[in-house]
């Protein structure tokens, strides 16, 4: 009987250490199981967007499906507002961010990052009407940008001082803002506005600036998964794989 | 043990009080184990952060916060007395009128209507509502206007019709009738309804955001959320609920001593 107990305790002592564990074959644990859960904040192209089908997609969605295939998990995304989209990671809703971030030591004490997977700058994009003004020639004009990120602090910090700074909660209203001519000009990450120019003969950049961001996914400060999402990284970037993701929204290999 | 059965009504009664009393009190004891209150007062109640919302949380975005309440109420109860006006006129063309505003106002989302008049009227007409308040202020008083409207037009009915017979019979015009005899007595009828519109006229405030701020037109909300997600803490926006309370629960107890008395006075 006593044997019984023993036995007993220690089957209870295994099945809670596996349950501990979680399923999957990531050594670290993500909210929800057998998931990798992004909080990304679409639209925000060409980096997160709706696909057309019900679904999202991007270069970051992509790229996170990816990583989340070499860790042997699915996908799940969380389509999330920017601001206080990492108190969200560190609350437990989602296990990263992948939404364009730029790795900035402010945001670096409060959540871990991956290494960087993308290298951006910032750029002013007007409308082609309104010619193709630089930052400088923004005296007495409004530059809209959008809330807590790396092209309101450089519209802060560079533009002339009697140029109005109007932020906006949500990337997408920045373009609506632009298009309804209540801010001049839209200062964010080049790719982003780039992509814009590109695929809209309204919108021109009109100027850009070298800034040495790199984007990463912010996780859970000191989190396990770090290393994790780390390795599937440089996997990715040794098969190839980010290669062609790479090429597919920049037409380089990156 | 006696049986539920054979206890008398009065004795059930309080006993299935102490039963309730018994399980909130277990339920907040289980709620207050499982939190650390450490933890919550870091990220919710941290006193040097609070601290460090002051001055601009009052100087900055309460005055914002009331600056958009004070043109969104007084633009409101313009439209919203107009539109009651044409909703018991006698001309059947104003009835139609006053009742498709009320029931498009009040039928979407006001977020949805500031999105419209900050962004989709700019972008189709060219036409653009100046001023840094503009938009967001004009939006405002137009869905409140929509709501007043209905307060207003029932405040007018709650007017015995002898009052606008009698006014009518010593020869004064319908419009000065109104004007001196029925709109007075109306709104005093109103004030607790008008007064609860403007705390929500105040909580709805936090929306005009989305139409973008700059430093100096942060309201309490935006302030809240931006210096939370700056400082990774919750504190911030908690401050900000605070202020806002500040702001409303005069008003609400003020509503509530009104109606009080109003019921006394019936």
């Amino acid at each position: 009987m006593k044997r019984m107990t023993k036995l007993g305790a220690l089957l209870f002592a295994l099945m809670l250490v596996a349950a501990a564990c979680g399923g999957g074959t990531t050594g670290a644990a993500t909210v929800a199981e057998g998931k990798l859960t992004i909080c990304s904040e679409i639209p925000y192209e060409p980096f997160e967007m709706e696909d057309g089908s019900g679904g999202y997609t991007g270069f970051d969605i992509e790229l996170a499906d990816a990583i989340a295939g070499e860790l042997g998990l699915d996908l799940d995304v969380k389509n999330t507002a920017w601001d206080g989209i990492l108190l969200e990671v560190a609350s437990g809703g989602c296990d990263m961010v992948a939404s364009a971030m730029t790795i900035t030591a402010e945001r670096a004490e409060n959540s871990s990052f991956s290494d960087p997977y993308f290298n951006a700058g910032q750029s002013l994009l007007v409308l082609t009407e309104s010619g193709s003004p630089k930052l400088a020639d923004m005296g007495g004009k409004t530059i809209g940008v959008q809330s807590n990120t790396t092209g309101e602090l450089y519209a802060q910090e560079n533009a002339p001082t009697d140029a109005t700074i109007k932020s906006f909660e949500a990337g997408e209203d920045l373009f609506l803002a632009l298009t309804s001519k209540d801010v001049d000009a839209v200062l964010q990450d080049l790719p982003v506005n780039g992509f814009r120019a590109q695929n809209d003969a309204n919108f021109t950049l009109s100027d850009t600036f070298v800034t040495d961001e790199e984007y990463g996914f912010a996780m859970k400060k000191d989190s396990d998964l770090v290393a994790e999402v780390n390795k599937a990284l440089k996997a990715l970037r040794d098969s190839g794989k980010y290669g062609d993701l790479h090429e597919k929204y920049f037409g380089t290999r990156g | 043990m006696a049986t539920w059965a054979s206890l008398s009504r009065r004795r059930r009664t309080i006993l299935l009080r102490r039963i309730a009393y018994g399980v909130s009190i277990a339920g907040i004891v289980v709620v207050g184990r499982g939190i650390n209150w450490g933890d919550l007062t870091n990220s919710m109640f941290r006193p040097s952060l609070m601290a460090e919302q002051f001055p601009e949380i009052v100087t900055i975005a309460a005055k914002n916060t009331l600056i958009f309440t004070f043109f969104g109420f007084t633009g409101g109860l313009v439209i919203g007395l107009i539109v009651a006006l044409m909703r018991i006129s006698q001309a059947t063309p104003f009835r139609i009128v006053g009742s498709i505003f009320v029931d498009v106002i009040r039928g979407i989302p006001l977020l949805v209507w500031i999105l419209i008049i900050g962004f989709g009227i700019p972008i189709a007409t060219g036409a653009r509502i100046p001023g840094s308040y503009g938009a967001g202020s004009v939006a405002l008083a137009i869905v409140a206007g929509g709501y007043m409207a209905e307060t207003i037009r029932a405040g007018i009915e709650a007017v015995p019709r002898g009052q606008m017979e009698a006014a009518r019979s010593v020869g004064m015009t319908y419009s000065r009738a109104m004007w001196t005899i029925i709109l007075p007595q109306a709104f005093r009828i109103i004030i607790p309804p008008l007064t609860n519109e403007l705390v929500l006229l105040i909580k709805d405030t936090s929306l005009v955001s989305v139409l973008g701020v700059t430093i100096g037109t942060m309201e309490l909300t935006k302030f809240g959320r931006s210096a939370s997600a700056a400082a990774f803490n919750a504190t911030p926006l908690i401050t900000a609920a605070l202020v806002y309370l500040i702001i409303t629960l005069p008003m609400i107890r003020a509503v509530a001593v009104l109606e009080k008395r109003a019921a006394q006075s019936r």
